[in-house]
């Protein structure tokens, strides 16, 4: 773990080991960290020792280990966990948008964070990147010390194409017919992406959903003739932006917002609205523990 | 401050077209800002139409204005801005350079003019391109060789077209020469710049040259030992036909003693040597004799231990081919002419009886002493009281007991004859026809006549005999026949005199000529033009060559083959500057700007595309805001209701 990618810091990583990844529905197979579940899984196998954080099972404590050192150190086993965490990342243009904080390293980050705090768990994180298909997976699990690979899987992903959410949707639930949680990091600014969601939900998967935005997705500060060039069409529109329609723009954006809340809230999901000019540590420790997407 | 490259109305022509494709491709290109949006869903309900009517704006007044500000730089630097006005800019400079005879000396065994190209080359090269310069070459006259020009390319070629001349440098001339190019022609008189070794004529008195405030020197290291010839001098003797007197002057120009060895050879055979040993600035001369009446080559050699300068070494004069007077004397019996005719050396007579007198006589004169042929000759020839029948003058009668009471003085027959009553026992008195020319008279009439048909057939009629009467013994009488033969055949009696000098300016003393009867001519016949003071007659000839002069009293050949040698070293005073200036020279001239104005062009460009191009963050085509609106998170409170 000490030589972490500089996608995240190793202060920020320490704070990152006191967190779970939780979710809410039952799904059969093993899971692995502390989520519970009515399906019995097979036995243990010894793996790493960590720490010892307020809350842990006083079972697992190396009870050798601190009379000797006497430090906590908590026994972790391998588990081979039935249900991964599956992680959709979005990788296509749009995401590129966002000059001061760029969305796309912005949700690697996110994604690094969210992975890492799934392997200290001992979950098995299965990073997804898409656009308008679905791209080939990277699964990892074991604990934090395979962290590092995991995180330069997301330093080398590179921003392509178009995003086509009912494509991806489609391929998804054809190619992984196991239900589990499904957390989707994505600026959700394509076209037609709630029905998709609606979707996916509906096969059995806890979505949940992480909007990340920049400042100016939301509020355009500029004034005057525009000419928009969408990012990842080319399409352009000449339009004369004022306050006015500043205000129209904002409201629009919002609409959509909820319509993501809503959709996540109609199907046992949670929503996170992230914009890139928040820092990253308060964007975990923030938006998405308050939507109980981590505890 | 001026454009140098350009017309103000040429720049602001530029500057507007270039101005006004900026701006129209600025309002073509930048007025609508781009945007680079992730998704157009949320534009589409802010749109609305762009008025057709409403005029572009111009969105980024900082890079429309440094777009402008530096075209404006280029431009000017293309028009090369200068501070100070125009004619405050060129300067006119006046480069002397010293073509003189020294020139050929050589040191460290190349010529001086190689390091008086040098020196002013580098001097060229060293100057503004802007500034004009007259190249001027200097010797015994100061002859410009360019006119104030700027073409460094035509100042280098006139540069090394530079050579030694023959004469000596003549530098107050050239001095003034320059400043009065400068005063005349020059737009802003820069320096006058003078390469050379300074080496002057001793008539140049140093201390009085007006040295020009503006004076420049390029020195050149020079020798300073010099042998050679001052002057060489040929004459034909007066008492012997056969004999040339030569004399010859060497000089030892330098500082230290020299030995010199002077050897003579006439058709390359030995005339005549002697050594010399030249104290310092000291000069000796030597004669010598030539037997000859043969034409050749006479050449004079100085050989010297050590000496720079060999071109005044040597010198060769031609020779003429001594000619002699032969006299045919035709008589009845025994001539009484022959103590005139044999006092001359020149005088070749031969005596025949009358009746053997040929009727045609080819060469020389003919004299008919109391005969008269029945048809005149066609060569000159003097008649001796002739029979009064075949007189070729017209006989009109005999005076007996007269006395000669007038002289025509003018004419070449009577110079220098001023005897009067002289008394003649018998003379014949003639009527001259109209032509003719009346010698000398009697109370009763002409009698001595002089006919000229044309310049080879000249006759001068005697009505007595001047051997016969008492005017034997005066003086006049012999003086009268001489003058006769001269005038006759003034070819055979002029006198000869060779001088070998310095070229230059030349003077030539006359003895009593007429100034009317003075002739100056090259070597090729053109005439030199002279002038007469006094008795003293004065040419100049900058090249070398033979200049005669030729006097009714004679003719004198000036081989000018020796250089004219400078004797004195000129100093220039200290406050003259010296060597190649390092920058520009003089006053400080108009700066150039360009450098910097391109400079400054190119930076306001570079910084244009830097902080406005499409790929840069402050462009129209941005990604992030220009001022930041902090978001508030819309989940926030859905969030809490979820919760």
């Amino acid at each position: 773990v000490a030589a972490i990618t500089p996608l995240i810091e190793q202060a920020f990583l320490e704070k990152l080991e006191r967190l779970t990844i939780r979710w809410s529905k039952s799904f059969p197979g093993l899971v692995g960290g502390h989520n519970t579940s009515r399906f019995s899984g097979p036995g243990q196998e010894f793996l790493d020792h960590r720490h010892f954080h307020h809350g842990d099972d006083l079972r697992a404590v190396n009870w050798r280990a601190y009379l000797r050192l006497e430090k906590l150190f908590l026994k972790m086993f391998r588990i081979e966990p039935r249900v991964p965490v599956r992680l959709l990342f979005d990788i296509s243009k749009s995401m590129t948008t966002g000059e001061d904080a760029p969305k796309f390293e912005y949700a690697k980050r996110l994604a690094a964070a969210l992975a890492y705090v799934g392997l200290v768990r001992l979950d098995t994180m299965v990073i997804h990147p898409f656009h308008s298909v679905l791209g080939d997976p990277y699964t990892c699990s074991g604990g934090r010390h395979r962290f590092a690979p995991a995180a330069d899987f997301l330093m080398k992903l590179e921003a392509v194409g178009s995003t086509n959410y009912m494509e991806v949707a489609r391929q998804f639930v054809s190619r992984y017919t196991q239900r589990g949680l499904l957390i989707v990091i994505s600026d959700f600014l394509g076209e037609g992406c709630e029905k998709p969601l609606e979707y996916l939900a509906e096969f059995g998967h806890e979505l949940f959903l992480v909007q990340v935005w920049a400042d100016e997705d939301r509020t355009p500060p500029w004034d005057g003739e525009l000419e928009i060039i969408e990012a990842e069409s080319g399409e352009r529109l000449e339009l004369d932006f004022d306050a006015d329609a500043r205000d129209r723009y904002q409201s629009a954006f919002d609409s959509h917002c909820d319509g993501l809340l809503r959709v996540a809230l109609r199907h046992g999901g949670r929503y996170a609205g992230i914009p890139t000019s928040l820092p990253i540590e308060e964007a975990v420790f923030g938006p998405l523990v308050r939507t109980r997407g981590l505890r | 401050m001026h454009l140098l490259n350009m017309s103000l109305g040429e720049f602001l022509g530029l500057l507007s077209a270039a101005g006004g494709i900026v701006v129209a491709l600025y309002l073509l290109d930048r007025s609508r800002r781009r945007v680079l949006a992730a998704t157009l869903r949320f534009w589409t309900p802010a749109e609305r139409p762009v008025e057709s009517t409403r005029r572009r704006r111009i969105r980024q007044w900082p890079s429309l204005l440094l777009q402008l500000v530096s075209i404006l730089c280029l431009l000017l630097a293309i028009a090369q801005l200068r501070f100070g006005s125009r004619e405050d800019f060129s300067r006119d400079h006046v480069l002397i350079l010293d073509t003189s005879s020294w020139m050929a000396a050589r040191s460290r065994n190349a010529p001086l003019i190689d390091q008086v190209r040098r020196q002013a080359l580098a001097y060229v090269r060293a100057l503004p391109a802007t500034d004009r310069i007259m190249v001027v070459y200097a010797d015994a006259l100061a002859t410009p060789a360019t006119p104030f020009d700027g073409d460094r390319g035509a100042l280098e070629r006139a540069i090394r077209r530079a050579r030694p001349s023959h004469s000596a440098l003549d530098l107050p001339q050239a001095l003034a020469f320059a400043r009065n190019a400068q005063r005349r022609t020059a737009r802003r008189a820069g320096e006058i710049i003078f390469a050379g070794a300074g080496r002057i004529a001793a008539g140049d008195n140093a201390q009085k040259i007006d040295v020009p405030t503006n004076l420049r020197v390029l020195p050149v290291a020079a020798p300073t030992e010099n042998v050679g010839f001052r002057k060489i001098g040929l004459r034909r003797s007066t008492s012997e036909a056969d004999l040339w007197q030569i004399l010859v002057a060497v000089r030892n120009y330098g500082s230290r003693p020299q030995q010199v060895d002077l050897a003579l050879q006439f058709g390359g055979a030995p005339a005549g040597s002697q050594r010399f040993r030249l104290a310092p600035a000291s000069e000796q001369e030597a004669t010598f004799d030539l037997r000859t009446r043969a034409a050749g080559l006479l050449e004079a050699r100085l050989r010297a231990s050590s000496d720079p300068f060999p071109n005044d070494n040597r010198a060769v004069l031609e020779l003429p081919q001594l000619p002699s007077l032969s006299v045919t004397v035709c008589s009845e019996g025994a001539s009484l002419l022959r103590p005139l005719l044999d006092a001359h050396p020149n005088v070749v007579a031969r005596y025949v009886p009358a009746a053997a007198c040929p009727p045609a006589i080819e060469e020389g004169i003919a004299i008919f002493e109391g005969i008269a042929p029945a048809q005149a000759v066609k060569a000159p020839s003097i008649y001796v009281d002739p029979p009064s029948r075949t007189s070729p003058i017209a006989w009109k009668n005999t005076a007996q007991e007269t006395r000669l009471t007038q002289w025509f003085a003018t004419h070449p027959v009577a110079a220098g004859v001023r005897a009067q009553d002289l008394k003649l026992d018998s003379a014949s008195i003639f009527a001259p026809a109209s032509g003719d020319v009346v010698i000398a008279e009697t109370g009763q009439g002409p009698v001595i006549v002089a006919r000229e048909v044309n310049p080879a057939s000249r006759m001068v009629v005697f009505g007595f005999h001047p051997m016969r009467s008492q005017v034997r013994y005066e003086l006049a009488i012999p003086l009268v026949f001489a003058n006769a033969l001269r005038w006759t055949t003034p070819s055979s009696f002029q006198r000869w005199e060779m001088y070998a000098e310095s070229v230059g300016s030349v003077t030539v003393p006359l003895e009593s000529a007429p100034p009317e009867g003075v002739r100056v001519t090259a070597s090729d016949g053109s005439v030199v033009p002279f002038t007469i003071h006094g008795s003293t007659l004065r040419f100049f000839s900058g090249q070398t060559g033979t200049v005669r002069v030729m006097t009714p009293a004679g003719e004198q050949v000036h081989s000018l083959v020796l250089p004219g040698v400078p004797e004195m070293s000129w100093q220039p005073p200290a406050s003259v500057k010296r060597g190649i200036p390092a920058g520009q020279s003089g006053p400080p001239l108009a700066r150039d700007l360009w450098q910097w104005l391109a400079l400054a062009g190119g930076l306001g460009l570079l910084l244009e595309w830097l902080w406005f191009s499409p790929t840069s963050g402050r462009s129209g085509l941005t990604r992030g805001p220009d001022r930041r609106i902090v978001a508030s998170n819309p989940i926030e409170e859905p969030v809490r209701r979820a919760s």
